[in-house]
């Protein structure tokens, strides 16, 4: 005997003296402070020496079952079932029950079918019975000896070669109606009848999810079935779902249900893996690490098409946005390592992103969209790439266009126009495009450009009602009558009841008619007149006809003729009388026809003997009305109101109502009038700045003391958080005190002749084009952050340099060591050279020191060397 | 679940390129009828943001071009292999009845 051995056997004898010498009482305590501490092995112990010592009491033999029944299930949880068994067969001499469900769940799992079978012999007819699924089980799991002890007419036995028939087939794949016809011979009181259920339950599955669940939940979770059942549960999981139940099975489980989803793989699990240690909101950089690790670990065979497809697409995606944060998780190197290297035209993609990302000034965003359209176009192989590749640019130019409407002040300008222009031509059949053209060429009176403009639009969208109704607008803005009439017609063929066509017809007619009356061609005026009555219109196109009709009587037949006509019109006419009495004046001064007399027939001449707020109001509104539909000019017909609207300045209007009068004089550009009720509205309310903007706001200079008058004006509105009229004190003060803005700048308007006082802010401001350099240098600056290590600056510089034109090179050049050393660089060696010598400073050379090696000498800083210099 | 070719089931023929106005137009008559307005309504405003984000080939152009929406969770359990289920083998039957 070994020492080890001689050690043990010397401490149970030990221990066996020490529970002798115990009394039955100690023993007993002993024994159940054991089971309460769950130390079943030491109960056992005292609870048969108290056996051996003692007469068998009930008590004692509860106890020992109790403590033979946790030693069992200890050894089983261990995974020692066989031992568990053998524990519960010794036990069975103290009375514990031989066909106890976990005792028969151990023998199957230990596979000690002998053992089942024998204890099945022994039992009678009903425990036979459920016993009888474990034996079928059994037997279908491959253990035929338990077949060969059981009678012919026992139904685990009878029933199994259907049983095992049907298994079979469903596994080997056989179709629905074959497996149909195979259940048939499985009745509901067949051992095997689980089994059964939970193929039909498959077999749904395969249709629906949601009903085989419900089917599986059938079999209990004590059916030796159930392990299977449970698997086909999983199965008919979500994904998401899945994943969380996933976690928590046994490894066998987990891959027998990853076998059946078709994932039976280590790499899925690590996919699990990861995305649970997402969470339920993932970070960038969480996210930018999870991807880059699946896109790492992940084969492509492992991947459908789908998967890498959107893996790629998602982690660029994820790359551009987390470049955004100065401290990334992703780099290109990383990002190219893992997804593959980039081509030239998705390098200039994810450039274009992140430009925009990052909200770069639009000159920039620019540049890097036009470079990477000019890469797709010289990419695009095929027919449909071709016409792909000008959608896209289309898409990148409405982009532009947008980015630089908000960059002027939501407006068009040249260069947005340009973008505008280049989307139209990729892609014509974008009707809102042409319509904001068409609308801004209207609002500027560039006719020529908008004729030309529709012509396109009409081609691609004949029929588009918004399109044919500008169509209108422009041709009655440039007198085009006859064409206005043709879209007016063309937009009622479409929509019959379109009453702005409507409208827009009676207009039409109407100015032809009144053109046609300066030549004196009466039956003309009459027949346009007819035709414009013959369209439904409104109360103000109703009197403007009748008066043209009253002036073609005048005209044709005399005063008195007409006199009836202008006063039955001014009497029956439902527009206010102010309304008639301007439509009168309007249309005899349109017509060059005197309009005196007019209004001395239709008895208005005393309608302005005393101006009123009302009058005003309803003035306001016609002119407003006319204006909207109508392009003849309305400055003349309010001249003759000239002297009635002065007096009226007088008149006490309240604050809103001087903003409204005022509003409206900037809009038909009466100046002088305007000039009149803002000094007298900022004389009846000092409190309210807002007039002072109305005083000045038609000024191209001012004096020092108007200068003050609205700075002094911006502080009250600022105190009065009336930030409307803030922003439109501090937008004129902008505009007044900037010389640049100026026609007069640097003349004496502007500045007393002091020498002190006098100063060029040329000198220090950035040219335009060099503007956009500088604040795509501070957004790069501010992106990077004052902390940013000087490598991290680097690289933006380094990103900016390569797309620096010539000029800005040549500026920085000048800047850093003089102009005619930067055009000796030029001159030697081409924009190359400026660009070199600009990289060879970015790198931290000295710029004395590089224009030594070409032989050249330095000059002063400037404003953008002085900016860039931080970068450096 | 952000991404609308998921959303509306889109992915495999957005990548074998065979995707067009049709093809979006089923996919979503087919959700909605899965996923009825008026008994999911959540569902259906997703559904409908999707569509409208893949109507046409420029709004499909547009989303893989300029939108910059992050893939969530749910989105990244599409790396998972589509589920097709497989029948289990006999022998592994045979061992779970074991």
């Amino acid at each position: 005997m070994s020492r080890g051995n001689r050690d043990l056997s010397k401490r149970k004898k030990h221990k066996s003296r020490r529970t002798n010498k115990l009394s039955p009482q100690q023993l007993k305590l002993q024994a159940q402070q054991a089971l309460s501490s769950h130390h079943y092995k030491i109960a056992i112990q005292h609870l048969k020496v108290l056996l051996k010592n003692t007469e068998a009491s009930d008590e004692t033999l509860a106890l020992l079952r109790q403590a033979y029944t946790g030693r069992a299930e200890e050894l089983a949880e261990a995974g020692m079932i066989t031992e568990a068994v053998s524990i519960w067969d010794v036990a069975t001499q103290y009375g514990l029950d031989p066909v106890d469900s976990r005792y028969l769940d151990w023998i199957v799992r230990s596979q000690q079918y002998y053992r089942l079978n024998k204890i099945y012999q022994q039992l009678d007819a009903k425990d036979q019975r459920s016993l009888q699924p474990q034996l079928a089980a059994a037997c279908l799991s491959g253990d035929l000896s338990i077949l060969k002890a059981l009678a012919e007419d026992d139904p685990v036995k009878s029933d199994y070669l259907a049983a095992n028939d049907l298994l079979q087939a469903w596994c080997s794949g056989e179709n629905e109606a074959q497996l149909h016809q195979q259940m048939k011979a499985i009745s509901f009181r067949s051992p095997y009848r689980d089994l059964r259920q939970i193929i039909q339950a498959w077999l749904i599955l395969e249709k629906t999810s949601q009903q085989a669940g419900k089917a599986i939940q059938r079999i209990a979770n004590t059916s030796p079935f159930y392990p299977l059942a449970q698997q086909l549960l999983l199965a008919s999981l979500d994904a998401p779902e899945f994943m969380v139940q996933h976690s928590s099975l046994s490894l066998a489980s987990r891959n027998c249900a990853l076998d059946i989803r078709g994932w039976n793989d280590k790499q899925t699990a690590i996919i699990l893996k990861k995305l649970q240690q997402l969470g339920e909101k993932p970070t960038v950089k969480m996210l930018s690490n999870t991807l880059l690790a699946l896109s790492k670990q992940l084969t492509e065979d492992k991947l459908t098409s789908a998967t890498k497809y959107w893996l790629n697409h998602t982690t660029k995606k994820v790359w551009v946005i987390s470049k955004k944060d100065s401290h990334h998780a992703l780099n290109y190197n990383n990002l190219t390592a893992s997804v593959g290297a980039l081509t030239t035209l998705e390098e200039r993609y994810y450039q274009c992103l992140f430009v925009i990302v990052n909200e770069m000034p639009p000159a920039y965003v620019s540049r890097k969209i036009e470079s990477y359209l000019e890469e797709l176009k010289s990419t695009a192989n095929n027919k449909i790439e071709k016409a792909n590749q000008l959608l896209i640019s289309a898409l990148l130019n409405r982009y532009l266009v947008d980015e630089w409407k908000i960059y002027e002040e939501h407006k068009l300008t040249d260069k947005s126009l340009s973008f505008l222009d280049q989307l139209l031509l990729d892609d014509p059949s974008d009707d809102k495009s042409w319509l904001e053209l068409l609308e801004y060429q209207l609002q500027q009176k560039k006719l020529k450009p908008a004729r030309d403009a529709l012509k396109d639009a009409l081609a691609h969208h004949p029929e588009n009602i918004k399109i044919l109704d500008l169509a209108v607008r422009i041709a009655i803005k440039g007198n085009a009558f006859v064409k206005a009439a043709g879209y007016a017609k063309r937009i009622l063929a479409v929509d019959p009841i379109n009453s702005s066509a409507q409208l827009h017809l009676q207009y039409a007619h109407l100015s032809h008619a009144s053109k046609q009356f300066k030549q004196k061609k009466w039956h003309l005026v009459h027949k346009e007149l007819d035709q414009a009555q013959q369209w439904k219109g409104t109360e103000l196109t109703k009197t403007l006809i009748e008066v043209l009709q009253a002036y073609q009587i005048q005209a044709e037949k005399g005063v008195q003729a007409a006199a009836s006509a202008f006063q039955t019109l001014s009497k029956t006419s439902t527009l206010d009388k102010v309304a008639v009495d301007f439509i009168i004046r309007h249309q005899g001064l349109h017509i060059n026809h005197a309009h005196a007399t007019a209004l001395k027939n239709a008895k208005l001449t005393t309608l302005w003997n005393k101006p009123d707020k009302d009058k005003v109001f309803a003035l306001i509104d016609i002119v407003q009305q006319l204006m909207k539909n109508s392009p003849k000019s309305i400055s003349k017909p309010l001249d003759s109101l000239s002297k009635p609207l002065k007096k009226a300045a007088k008149l006490p209007f309240s604050t809103t109502e001087g903003e409204r009068v005022c509003e409206f004089l900037i809009q038909v550009g009466e100046d002088a009038l305007l000039n009149e009720y803002s000094l007298k509205l900022r004389q009846k309310h000092k409190n309210h700045p807002v007039f002072n903007y109305y005083l000045f706001v038609n000024h191209k200079y001012l004096d020092y003391k108007a200068l003050g008058q609205l700075e002094e004006a911006w502080e009250i509105a600022k105190e009065q958080n009336d930030d409307a009229t803030s922003s439109r004190l501090a937008g004129l003060l902008h505009k007044l005190s900037n010389p640049f803005a100026s026609p007069f700048s640097g003349s004496d308007l502007f500045f007393d002749k002091d020498e002190d006082d006098e100063w060029d802010m040329s000198d220090e401001m950035p040219a335009p084009e060099e503007m956009e350099l500088v604040m795509a240098a501070m957004v790069a600056m501010e992106m990077v952050g004052d902390d940013a290590d000087e490598r991290e600056k680097a690289k933006i510089m380094a990103d900016l340099l390569p797309i620096m034109p010539q000029k800005e090179l040549f500026d920085l050049a000048e800047n850093l060591l003089g102009e005619e050393n930067a055009q000796l660089i030029l001159d030697k060696l081409e924009v190359k050279g400026l660009r070199t010598f600009c990289q060879r400073c970015l790198k931290g050379e000295e710029p004395e020191d590089v224009m030594k090696d070409m032989g050249i000498a330095s000059t002063k800083p400037s404003f953008l060397n002085s900016l860039f210099g931080d970068l450096f | 679940m952000n991404d609308p070719y998921l959303i509306l089931g889109l992915l495999e023929q957005k990548v074998d390129d065979s995707l067009d106005d049709k093809a979006v137009k089923v996919a979503y008559t087919r959700l909605l009828q899965q996923h009825p307005p008026d008994r999911e309504p959540e569902k259906f405003k997703q559904i409908r943001k999707a569509f409208e984000q893949l109507e046409t080939q420029k709004k499909r152009l547009k989303y893989d071009l300029l939108d910059m929406t992050l893939p969530d969770q749910e989105d990244l359990s599409v790396l998972l292999p589509a589920t097709s289920l497989h029948r289990p083998s006999l022998q592994l039957v045979q061992k779970l009845l074991g």
